[in-house]
């Protein structure tokens, strides 16, 4: 649904983009994640044909955006993170002008408005002055907006900043309704945890590049995760790991080290032999289910590490 | 309906407006009806009330069509609607002004009621010239509105471009002494006007010229429109308007003037030479654009990157080459060289500077100095065209001042060598000052690139 092949981005003295290539199937929510400045927002406002990239080509749902943005809104959806609403509107109208910018034949109007706002939670808010609601359904309001024209993509840039638990919640149930009409969704945002939810996809940035890209639930390589924790000994227990041929990625991170471990049983059980030999005081060895938060730490740790050496 | 148009009509049309808006300004006409007023003042109040409300509020509401939804984060919904640029365009124009039109409405019905029958023509000639100033006073309004939303995204600060054009005609002496003279022959009401041998009546000259116009800033909000709603355009209409300038200019004082092609080619040199300088001081200056230009260039798209260039660029070019052609066209020897329409090679010394100008400002906008790239160029061009050459002068370094300022229109071999050193210089600092943005603080960059 989303390809992204050599994408670059450049502001003054800094290259926002470097050279980012991906893809994206129709049906999946991808969580966009990376430190502040990773380039998210740039990414996503390039992927909605807002700003125009240095290099590389975007196809969404086969359009190029690059060449026709214009063309291309009529397959996304895009909110941006700090969007604004027509405060002097009510809910109607501002839903109404948006399906009629887009295109949406008039007689239908009425009918598009009433399964929008049903969809969003915000029919009997239809007539609300859109400046007079909370911060949660305001999100809802621009949500609507950027959905009303069923677009085959729709693109979230930190669409749960500032909103309370609860709504952060049925905006994750919101995704997922979404999804299930089949819209495919890019979401990016800091909130790990809420992701995990409703996420089926993590794509990791960081210093304009990709670092990783995902389907959750499966991790990227076929490697174990392995932890061990120490008391004593960190120093030799990593140049045990650093020798060893089946371990990489390592990570420490105080007393604890990560690493992946492609070895089978044997070379594990032969790595705790040598700690153990080396009179490394082990409290801890094994296998690790990464969390998203996890996954995303480790995957910056390494990047971090791999940009040091 | 239009979209735009009826989303504005929603902000802006209200019941207690339109019953309050007639009620005021009847009620103000039947006060000085009944006080007696003459009718010449009646008609005179009403046309000044129809500049006040229409033109100025409604160029106003214009302007703030665009920079309202800038501020209130709304623009985004627009570039990412469906909507073409022209329905945007129109449906703005129309719905932000509708109100001020409203109003515009009762003050010329009683404009007509009160001016005097028996010049009834010239009263509709009035008119139509009020509605059509309105027209492009609205157009120009979004049109500037729109520019200034780009530079607001890029380049926080920024000095208002009427005073930069200002101080501009205080600085460019020879290009301002040139321009207004020709520029003033556009403004004869009443009489008749004499244009490329034919007499117009000077009214009916004026609505049409002024419809014109009134079309030509209708297109540039149009053309504004498409670049913001990234819509890709190339420059071919700036160069349009350009010739259409001096196709105008050309027309007038025919007798006087020498019968040559090199007549209209000085002239739109000059007239490309003023625009270019509105074009350079008026539009972001960004490093990125110019950097996305060059990667254009490198991949063969040629018409990528004429799309992508700044506008002053394209125009410098165009300028450049009109004053090429108004060079080999030569000049008039039995008519004065400082007449707009026969330059000859002064043409040329006129553009090289004005690109050794807006390379500077440029150069000075990439290098972020102070964030006010625009005063600072001033202050460099008061100092070459009008400080250093003085203080040369008086101090008897006779050289040194036409190096800082050649003798455009006496020794013009001279000052078109002066002007392309000058021009060439600046051109290099602009390289290494965009070298610098571009690359100067990520050196990994540099490598890629």
């Amino acid at each position: 649904m989303i390809r992204v092949s050599k994408l670059s981005y450049e502001y003054p003295g800094l290259r926002a983009l470097d050279e980012v290539s991906f893809e994206i199937a129709q049906g999946s929510i991808t969580a966009l994640v990376g430190p502040n400045g990773a380039g998210k927002t740039t990414l996503i406002r390039c992927l909605a044909g807002m700003d125009r990239p240095l290099s590389g080509s975007i196809h969404v749902n086969g359009v190029d955006v690059v060449a026709e943005p214009r063309a291309s809104h009529q397959h996304i959806g895009y909110l941006s993170d700090f969007f604004g609403l027509y405060e002097d509107l009510s809910v109607r109208q501002s839903l109404t002008y948006v399906a009629a910018a887009n295109g949406i034949n008039a007689t239908r109007h009425p009918e598009v408005v009433a399964q929008t706002a049903e969809r969003l939670g915000l029919s009997d808010r239809l007539d609300q002055r859109a400046g007079d609601l909370s911060r949660g359904l305001r999100q809802r309001v621009a949500i609507a907006q950027a959905v009303i024209h069923a677009p085959q993509v729709v693109l979230l840039d930190e669409p749960a900043s500032g909103l309370d638990p609860e709504a952060r919640y049925q905006l994750g149930e919101l995704f997922l309704t979404l999804r299930k009409s089949g819209m495919t969704l890019m979401v990016s945002s800091h909130i790990l945890a809420e992701l995990e939810a409703y996420s089926t996809d993590l794509l990791i940035m960081r210093n304009g590049r990709m670092l990783e890209q995902r389907r959750l639930g499966v991790n990227s390589t076929a490697d174990p995760v392995l932890e061990l924790v120490v008391h004593r000994g960190l120093d030799v227990a990593l140049k045990i790991l650093d020798a060893d041929p089946h371990a990489s990625a390592v990570v420490a991170d105080g007393n604890t080290i990560h690493f992946h471990f492609s070895g089978d049983d044997s070379a594990r059980a032969e790595l705790l032999r040598q700690c153990v030999v080396q009179e490394i005081d082990i409290i801890q060895f094994s296998k690790i289910n990464e969390d998203l938060q996890q996954s995303y730490l480790r995957s910056i740790n390494e990047s971090g590490v791999a940009g040091e050496s | 309906m239009n979209p735009e148009l009826r989303r504005t009509l929603w902000l802006e049309v209200s019941l207690q407006r339109l019953w309050l808006i007639p009620a005021a300004l009847l009620g103000t006409a039947l006060l000085l009806h009944i006080s007696n007023a003459a009718e010449l003042v009646m008609s005179t109040l009403a046309l000044a009330a129809f500049a006040a409300i229409t033109v100025f509020w409604g160029a106003r509401q214009a302007a703030s069509s665009i920079v309202q939804e800038a501020r209130d984060r709304t623009w985004e919904i627009q570039r990412m609607s469906a909507l073409s640029p022209w329905t945007m365009t129109w449906g703005k124009l129309l719905g932000a002004t509708a109100m001020p039109w409203y109003a515009g409405v009762i003050c010329l019905s009683l404009y007509g009621n009160y001016y005097e029958p028996e010049r009834a023509s010239d009263g509709v000639a009035w008119i139509l010239m009020a509605i059509l100033t309105a027209i492009t006073l609205h157009a120009f309004a979004l049109l500037a509105a729109l520019v200034s939303i780009h530079l607001d995204r890029r380049l926080r600060r920024r000095l208002n471009i009427l005073v930069v054009l200002f101080l501009l005609t205080l600085l460019l002496p020879e290009l301002a002494d040139l321009a207004i003279p020709g520029m003033g022959s556009f403004n004869q009401i009443g009489g008749s006007v004499t244009w490329y041998g034919r007499y117009f009546d000077g009214m009916a000259f004026n609505v049409v010229l002024l419809a014109t116009f009134a079309a030509w800033a209708g297109i540039g909000a149009y053309r504004m429109m498409c670049l913001e709603l990234e819509v890709r355009t190339n420059p071919w209409v700036w160069f349009l308007f350009i010739c259409f300038l001096a196709a105008v200019d050309s027309g007038f004082d025919v007798a006087n003037a020498p019968e040559r092609v090199g007549r209209w080619l000085s002239t739109a040199a000059v007239y490309a030479c003023g625009l270019s300088y509105l074009a350079g001081f008026a539009f972001a200056r960004d490093p990125v654009q110019y950097r996305r230009v060059v990667q254009a260039c490198r991949e063969r798209r040629y018409r990528r990157a004429i799309e992508e260039s700044p506008l002053w660029i394209s125009s410098a070019v165009f300028t450049l080459l009109l004053a090429l052609a108004a060079t080999l066209a030569g000049s008039d020897p039995t008519v004065s060289n400082e007449r707009i329409d026969n330059l000859g090679a002064t043409a040329l010394a006129l553009a090289l500077m004005m690109i050794r100008d807006l390379s500077l400002l440029t150069y000075l906008s990439f290098r972020r100095v102070d964030g006010r790239a625009e005063v600072t160029t001033l202050i460099y061009i008061a100092m070459l065209n009008r400080l250093l050459p003085a203080l040369f002068s008086l101090s008897g370094i006779g050289l040194f001042a036409t190096l800082c300022k050649p003798a455009m229109f006496e020794q013009v071999p001279v000052a078109v060598g002066i002007a392309a050193l000058h021009a060439a210089l600046a051109l290099v600092l602009l390289y290494l000052a965009y070298q610098k943005a571009m690359y100067g603080t990520n050196p990994s960059d540099a490598r890629k690139s």
